[in-house]
């Protein structure tokens, strides 16, 4: 069980988880990167032992004094402890290059300028790692490094290398040298969150730090602000420096993931809310609908009584329909009779009457022959009986009726006529007196039957009428109970339709709170936060006192530097500083670049200085300085800043590599193997 | 008999005075069998009748009251009871008339004058004699057969003095008749006429309505 564990599962269980178990704590810090132990770290020394760079220059002939074809170069130079010197008379002389090719042997990382770099055949450079003998040599081609890191052992008296990688690329030269640094060097990543997400710091951010560049003095420690915080804790060597970025840019990833699901959630709400009212206008459309229905039900036994009181009156009235059209066939079969008989005794009548009419006029001539009708024959049609016209004997009893006709004249058409002459006259007699008679029998039977054929008609006709009024209306009544059937069903499925849509809006109800409840564990978060905010304390209530120190330390040393009215300094734990000079406060940002520098100087050199006398802290205690003096610097200035760094140097053991233009200064102040110095405006190589 | 009044009384309505050379006592004469035969046609078909009326009508030749005559001869009961079909001949709606005016020749009342030999007649002429014209007088006062001295008036309204051969083209036109096949009966066209009169009627009707004052119901 660690310290940080207890410490985390205390915090959570008072925060109300209390079935947390010191187990399911550990795993979360251990899942999340946290170490739960402190690590204040052990200095590791880095020190360059030897230099050797080597190639050809390729300079225009005029003007830089170049030869044509190149001239070759080769560099070497054995450093020593201490503080060391590059200098030249004039700027752009190569003395830069020189720190910029050792920068590159030790991170795998070239900031030489191009030209410089196509120079290079060949770099060979000796670190010494606490007491191991590391060798960086490569041969670079095309401005491409391959080569390979040797460890060298002295196996009684006989060199041994022992090759620790090799690299044909710049990347891999870079990933070679990381882990061979931060490994040998004993230092942790760096954890950081950025944005969106987790990125880890490794060798190039501390190697950054070994350097001080006179156009570049912010941050005050190394060259990126956000890691300036971190580096502090790691060269200041804070217990719990380690864990407590760990546990920062855990608690931020979750804090990240939490902000995501949030808005995921609040999406989904979004969505859900949405989908909740349209359910919701569902529900109330359906219940609308089936509120509209009649909630009485159809009397089915009614419905089916009406149906077959209709079909049976639609049966009456179909029967009482074929009665009348028989009716009406015999009514006109009747009437159809009667014209008839009324035309014959029509034609009948007329010619008796025209009989009748010819009758009483006397024949003049023979149809014949056109002889006259003599007064003799015509006397003897009543003496004699026979025909004025062509002597036949005439029929007596027919004559008495003034009918005249021939005695061979068949017996049934001589009663015919005189049936005929008979109607005549009583015709004549009755155009004056109107009297019934049984002659027209068959007439007055016709129109009788002919007159009941139309009353028939006419009832049946009446009785049609009703009955078909009767099978509508029962009909309308059968429809409409039929319809009451139709309308309970559509009831029915409305009611189907409301609980449908109830159902639908319960179900969205119960699903709700699933989205809501998206993230990462609460319990996963209690801890992390838990273990951010012990760490971060912890890590103050360490750092606090160590700062204070350093700060005193940080003023002693840039008043050696030439900071004469410096009063005092204040490190903070998030690597700002405050600084009160000739009694007037001021930050380290709004201060001069002359001042910056002795006080990034001071505060490096401090760092160092303090862990190696503690024992704990993880600067490599290198440092390299670039053209200190180029900035507000005066040379005066510069000489006594050299002398405390050598005095420093000396006492602590830190190595120091200083490139500047002013030569003259390593010459007075440094011993001569730690100077080189190019005189007037002749190149350092 | 019928057809003995039938001729009796086309020939006092519709014949021609006689002229010098006819025979004495003769009062009216026609002289083409085609003609006697066309007007009885429309003496004992009313609906052919009536529909002749009312082109008549039509053309202006006849005022606007024999619609009404034409009309009743239609719906009245009389005429159906004298509706007598005859059967199309080579010459038209014909039939045998020897027989019929034999009787009348009998009692001295019409007198035939055939020309040409026994076997192909050229030209007949029908002579009305005094006694004949006398007797169709005599017969407007009977009772029942005054219709025919009546009906024939309206047979010469029609008719006219037009030949035969014209007056039976006029028959060919009357659309049922000329649709009837060799032999048979002639239909009736009563309905058609009527239909003609409905049409005539409506379209007087809707003249009168249109010649009528605006109507204003607004400011009634």
């Amino acid at each position: 069980m660690s310290t940080l564990g207890d410490a985390v599962l205390e915090q959570v269980v008072r925060k109300g988880f209390e079935t947390a178990t010191a187990a399911e704590v550990e795993a979360i810090l251990d899942d999340a990167g946290i170490l739960t132990s402190a690590t204040a770290g052990v200095p590791v020394r880095l020190r360059v032992a030897r230099l050797h760079f080597s190639g050809t220059k390729q300079l225009h002939p005029d003007g830089d004094g170049g030869a044509v074809g190149g001239t070759p170069f080769a560099f070497d130079w054995d450093i020593p402890a201490g503080v060391s010197g590059i200098g030249s008379g004039a700027n752009l002389r190569g003395k830069s290059s020189v720190l910029n090719v050792l920068q590159w042997a030790l991170t795998g990382r070239c900031g030489l300028q191009e030209d410089v770099k196509s120079w290079l055949d060949r770099v060979e450079v000796e670190w010494l790692i606490d007491d191991a003998r590391i060798e960086v040599a490569f041969a670079v081609t095309d401005m491409v490094p391959a080569g390979e890191v040797v460890l060298i052992t002295d196996n009684n008296g006989a060199t041994r290398r022992t090759p620790l990688g090799t690299f044909g690329s710049e990347q891999d030269f870079e990933v070679l040298m990381g882990k061979l640094m931060m490994d040998r060097l004993r230092l942790d990543p760096i954890a950081m969150w950025t944005a969106t997400q987790e990125t880890s710091h490794r060798w190039p951010a501390y190697a950054s730090a070994l350097s001080i560049q006179a156009n570049k003095l912010d941050p005050l420690i190394g060259n990126e602000g956000v890691l300036a915080s971190r580096m502090l804790q790691m060269f200041a060597g804070t217990s719990w420096a380690t864990p407590g970025s760990q546990a920062a840019t855990a608690s931020r990833g979750l804090a990240f993931e939490a902000e995501r699901a949030k808005e995921k959630a609040s999406a989904a709400t979004e969505v859900t809310a949405a989908a909740r009212a349209a359910a919701e206008a569902r529900v109330a459309a359906a219940r609308t609908h089936f509120e509209s229905f009649s909630a009485a039900d159809p009397d089915v036994s009614t419905m089916l009584g009406l149906t077959a009181a209709a079909h049976d009156l639609a049966q009456k009235a179909h029967q009482v329909e074929l009665k009348l059209n028989t009716a009406k066939t015999a009514a006109a079969q009747v009437q159809d009779q009667l014209k008839s008989e009324r035309v014959r005794q029509n034609g009948l009548m007329e010619d008796a009457l025209a009989r009748l009419f010819f009758n009483s006029m006397e024949p003049t001539v023979c149809p014949r022959c056109a002889a006259a009708v003599t007064e003799e024959r015509k006397k003897a049609e009543p003496e004699q009986h026979s025909c004025s016209v062509c002597s036949h004997d005439l029929d007596l009893s027919a004559l008495a009726g003034d009918v005249v006709v021939a005695a061979s004249v068949p017996a049934a058409t001589k009663a015919s006529l005189l049936e005929a002459a008979a109607n005549a006259v009583t015709e004549k007699a009755a155009a004056d007196q109107e009297e019934e008679g049984d002659v027209i029998d068959a007439l007055l039977a016709l129109q009788n039957a002919a007159t009941k054929a139309e009353e028939a008609v006419a009832f049946l006709e009446s009785e049609y009428d009703s009955a078909v009024r009767a099978q509508e209306a029962a009909t309308a009544k059968a429809t409409s109970s039929v319809d009451q059937i139709e309308a309970a069903k559509a009831r029915q499925k409305a009611a189907i339709d409301l609980a449908r849509a109830e159902g639908n809006l319960e179900g969205m109800a119960e699903q709700a709170p699933v989205d809501v409840s998206a993230g990462p564990d609460p319990l996963t978060v209690a801890v992390v936060d838990a273990a951010h905010d012990l760490l971060k304390k912890w890590l103050k209530e360490d750092q606090d006192p160590r700062l204070d120190e350093i700060s005193t330390e940080i003023a002693t040393l840039a008043r050696s530097f030439g900071s004469d009215n410096l009063d005092t300094v204040t490190l903070l734990g998030n690597c700002s500083m405050k600084v009160i000079k000739g009694g007037v406060s001021a930050n380290y940002g709004t201060l001069t670049p002359g001042e910056k520098l002795r006080l990034k100087l001071a505060t490096t050199i401090a760092l160092i200085k303090y862990g190696y006398t503690q024992g704990i802290g993880r600067h490599p205690g290198l440092l390299f300085i670039d053209s200190p003096a180029a900035e507000e610097i005066p040379e005066g200035n510069l000489k006594t800043m050299l002398q405390a760094l050598h005095t420093v140097a000396a006492d602590s053991g830190i190595q120091i590599l200083v490139a500047t233009r002013h030569g003259n200064v390593l010459q007075e102040v440094l011993p001569a193997d730690h100077a080189i110095v190019a005189v007037g405006n002749d190149p350092v190589w | 008999m019928q057809h003995a009044i039938r001729l009796l009384v086309i020939l006092a309505e519709c014949g021609e005075d006689v002229k010098a050379g006819d025979p004495v006592g003769a009062a009216k004469v026609i002289r083409s069998e085609l003609r006697l035969q066309a007007l009885d046609f429309w003496l004992r078909n009313p609906d052919y009748l009536a529909d002749e009326l009312v082109t008549k009508v039509e053309a202006g030749e006849q005022p606007k009251t024999f619609l009404t005559v034409a009309r009743n001869l239609l719906d009245d009961s009389e005429p159906d009871l004298r509706w007598y079909p005859m059967p199309r001949w080579h010459f038209g709606a014909y039939e045998a008339i020897d027989d019929a005016f034999a009787l009348l020749e009998t009692y001295g009342l019409a007198k035939l004058d055939r020309v040409g030999s026994l076997s192909k007649v050229v030209r007949s002429q029908f002579f009305l004699t005094d006694a004949g014209l006398k007797a169709a007088t005599d017969l407007a006062s009977e009772p029942r057969l005054s219709w025919y001295t009546e009906q024939v008036k309206l047979v010469f309204v029609v008719a006219g003095d037009e030949v035969g051969s014209h007056l039976k083209e006029r028959q060919y036109l009357q659309a049922e008749y000329a649709g009837t096949e060799l032999g048979i009966h002639i239909g009736p066209i009563a309905a058609q006429v009527r239909d003609r009169l409905d049409t005539i009627d409506a379209a007087a009707g809707a003249a009168t309505g249109a010649s009528g004052s605006p109507k204003t119901g607004e400011d009634a």
